[in-house]
């Protein structure tokens, strides 16, 4: 039913005195049986437990209870101890010769009446002193003990105290933390409301029949980049999709250009990610020219006005 | 251990059921402190105590010779008597309060009064030192409502609202660690 680990557990709380119930039952059974091994875990846990009382702070008992205790045991004297059970049961069968004796003691006794009466005064008057005595140890011992817990309980609030400041310091810290959290989620709100707005700008402007599709092809320095441009002629901008123009130097930008006969006119700076894309909203461009052809090219960071560096993607309408 | 082979308890013992009176002092100047402490602890009143404390040596002068030594060190065994005599007197005194209180008669402050507030009570007077204040305060909680205060298990597990299990479990492990420190020479001693 019960494993053996499980009486020894029982064993241990058996010993502290606080198995109760079937518990109680069943392990005192277990044992009754005859179980060395839980004997022995019992005897081991009584030894550990000689810590707790050892563990208190030790308070010396009025040296008159020693002094009680010696007069009991010299009055017991007379009658010896009873863990000599056999020894004391051939004493007592000596019969006649014992009741002699507790005769003779008795005679004493009454003898020793007067005396002791007048002793019994004396002890009286030193028991009242030791008492006294006693009283005054312990009113001193309660004030100790006041003491004792009043500055415990000092120490314990400035305890809190300490940890209270803690605390408040840490949670100001949160507070200034999330204020910076709240201004950057604000910052982005607004970059994405921005965006969303340039976005529906674009779609605006592309969602028009006039709307024409150039496709830009990769030129010798990176023939496998492409673009797209979707080109409204009558509102004169449009919408740039590039992919697999090669990252540019950090002194460097991509220019697009619009052509109108031979002659470029800049139409947008930009920038490509890992992947050589690029999405670019062209401005207004003016409308006394007609665009026939579009062309990117790499520019120094910031622009130029007329194309200096080499041409990466071209086509025409 | 280290001692004299007549300071030796168990010697002193063996002389004490020999009705030696003089090894009987030394006994009890050698122990009385850390009984009457226990006492203290266990029965609150310093009065109390003081008869526990003389109980307690009598019954060594006594019955020192059913002393066994296969049975345990003669501290475990003088803190057992100390201790069964302590919960007997708690127990009626618990008794005898419940009766009070059930018949409305709370008003009369006395030894009824020190037990009910006991564990609060004592941890005032009676500071907690060595092995026993290195246990996690839920372990050394179980540990003294059982050993100082008397309270069974179940009794236990009502007091503090846990399961029984739980309560178990941590007396265990209370044990446990205590068992570690005893390998450890200054553990408990102050």
């Amino acid at each position: 039913m019960i494993n053996h680990e499980e009486w020894l557990e029982q064993a241990e709380i058996y010993a502290l005195g606080a198995l109760d119930g079937e518990d109680l039952a069943q392990f005192e059974a277990h044992l009754a049986a005859g179980c060395p091994r839980c004997e022995h875990r019992l005897r081991e846990t009584r030894e550990t437990l000689t810590l707790l009382p050892r563990s208190l702070e030790p308070v010396v008992p009025p040296a008159a209870v020693k002094a009680r205790v010696l007069e009991q045991i010299t009055a017991d004297t007379a009658s010896p101890p009873l863990e000599l059970p056999r020894r004391r049961r051939r004493w007592w069968g000596m019969g006649a010769g014992a009741l002699v004796a507790a005769g003779l003691l008795i005679a004493l006794g009454f003898d020793a009446y007067r005396t002791r009466r007048e002793l019994q005064r004396v002890d009286g008057v030193i028991a009242a002193l030791h008492a006294e005595l006693a009283q005054r140890e312990e009113a001193l011992q309660a004030l100790r003990a006041d003491l004792g817990q009043a500055q415990q309980a000092l120490q314990q609030a400035e305890e809190r105290i300490t940890s209270l400041r803690i605390d408040l310091a840490r949670r100001e810290e949160r507070l200034q933390a999330e204020r910076l959290e709240l201004q950057r989620v604000e910052g982005v709100m607004a970059e994405l409301q921005a965006e969303l707005a340039e976005r529906d700008e674009a779609l605006r402007l592309l969602a028009t029949p006039q709307v024409r599709l150039v496709r830009l092809a990769g030129l010798a320095p990176s023939p496998g980049a492409t673009g797209q441009l979707l080109w409204n002629p009558a509102a004169r901008t449009g919408l740039l999709l590039t992919a697999g123009l090669p990252a540019m130097p950090r002194d460097k930008i991509y220019e697009l250009w619009a052509i109108a006969g031979n002659e470029p006119v800049p139409a947008g700076l930009f920038t490509v990610d890992e992947a050589g894309h690029a999405l670019l909203r062209l401005p207004t461009l003016p409308k006394t020219k007609r665009f026939t052809r579009f062309a990117v090219t790499l520019e120094p960071a910031g622009g130029v006005p007329k194309p200096t560096g080499p041409m990466l993607l071209l086509g025409s309408l | 251990m280290d001692s004299e082979p007549s300071d030796n308890p168990i010697h002193l013992l063996r002389c004490v059921a020999n009705g030696d009176r003089e090894a009987f002092g030394r006994f009890y100047d050698r122990y009385a402190a850390l009984v009457f402490t226990f006492a203290l602890r266990l029965l609150q009143l310093p009065a109390d105590a003081e008869d526990l404390l003389q109980d307690v040596f009598l019954q060594v002068w006594r019955q020192a010779g059913s002393y066994s030594q296969e049975r345990g060190s003669p501290e475990a065994w003088l803190l057992m008597m100390t201790r069964s005599r302590a919960i007997d007197k708690l127990r009626s005194l618990r008794r005898r309060e419940q009766r009070a209180a059930s018949s409305e008669e709370a008003g009369v402050v006395g030894e009824g009064g020190a037990v009910e507030s006991g564990a609060a009570a004592s941890e005032a007077r009676l500071t907690v030192h060595g092995a026993l204040a290195r246990l996690p305060e839920a372990q050394r909680t179980v540990l003294e409502l059982a050993y100082f205060d008397g309270l069974s298990q179940s009794e236990i597990a009502t007091r503090l609202g846990e399961p029984l299990g739980t309560v178990k479990t941590r007396m265990r492990a209370g044990l446990e660690r205590l068992r570690g420190f005893l390998g450890d020479k200054n553990a408990g001693v102050s």
